[in-house]
């Protein structure tokens, strides 16, 4: 491991473990598959409480400076991104409770793709991706942490702006 | 319940204390604090910022854990006419978050 995805590393663990209880209480859980990438099993919460399990990819390469680059992935084969009509891509509905919108395909700036945008300032494609967020919504080294990021999915991933699984398929 | 200013205080049970929890949403940290139920919601406000170690900032938010709702929502004057009205004892502080509505390119 470099030194710079050490210190990414440690700095993430070190934000993660304050986050810990909350996350137990959740019901969510990490797992660190790679030197800078965790996997996140989070809960969707539907109205009639009914919990949906989803698989978010965070990788930490230039973190703190930055957010975690964020994705919805399928658990197998894990990291490919879901399809717009599986069980593992979230539908929403509604307002968002903040600035918030989730892109199965993205244009990013670099033209090499159109990929998966999970769109809000916590998010580190957001900053790649042609935004423009006011001072006091950009990412800032030391105020934010990857508490931020998690905190804004749970709040998406919650009814009433949550609605269930896209669709029925495993892919 | 009375909630006019000046009578609020007089209600036998405002000298008693109630704990709140608060979670700083940017960075993780949770902290708790303790107020009198005659106290003023403005001052629980700022005890919650001080639990986080967190400046008040433009654009802050500051809601109720489970319904999202902001804790300013009702406009009331003390903390027991807070929770007489629903008000939680968890508290959620975060700061603004940019993005984009479903839809719409930025």
């Amino acid at each position: 491991m470099t030194p710079e995805r050490a210190l990414a590393r440690a700095a993430a663990e070190a934000h993660l473990q304050v986050l810990a209880p909350r996350l137990s209480e959740w019901g969510w859980s990490t797992t660190w598959i790679g030197d800078v990438q965790l996997r996140v099993d989070v809960l969707g919460v539907r109205a009639d409480g009914q919990a949906d399990p989803y698989v978010v990819d965070l990788e930490f390469s230039t973190y703190d400076v930055e957010p975690p680059r964020v994705l919805f992935v399928l658990p197998d084969p894990y990291g490919q991104p879901p399809t717009s009509t599986s069980i593992w891509w979230p539908r929403f509905d509604g307002a968002p409770p903040f600035e918030f919108a989730l892109h199965h395909a993205y244009p990013f700036e670099n033209g090499t793709r159109p990929g998966q945008l999970v769109c809000f300032s916590h998010s580190r494609d957001y900053y790649y991706t042609g935004h423009s967020p006011q001072p006091g919504q950009r990412w800032q080294q030391g105020r934010h942490t990857v508490a931020a990021t998690l905190t804004r999915l749970r709040h998406v991933l919650t009814a009433p702006y949550y609605q269930g699984p896209s669709g029925a398929g495993p892919l | 319940m009375n909630t006019t200013n000046g009578k609020a205080d007089d209600k036998p049970d405002h000298g008693k204390e109630v704990t709140f929890t608060v979670h700083d949403e940017d960075d993780g940290e949770s902290g708790t604090f303790t107020v009198k139920r005659g106290s003023s919601l403005a001052d629980a406000i700022a005890s919650a910022y001080a639990a986080v170690k967190r400046t008040p900032a433009e654009g802050d938010q500051i809601k109720a854990d489970g319904t999202g709702t902001p804790v300013t929502a009702g406009a009331h004057d003390t903390v027991a006419t807070y929770l007489a009205h629903g008000g939680v004892l968890v508290w959620l502080i975060s700061g603004p978050t940019g993005g984009a509505t479903l839809g719409r390119r930025q």
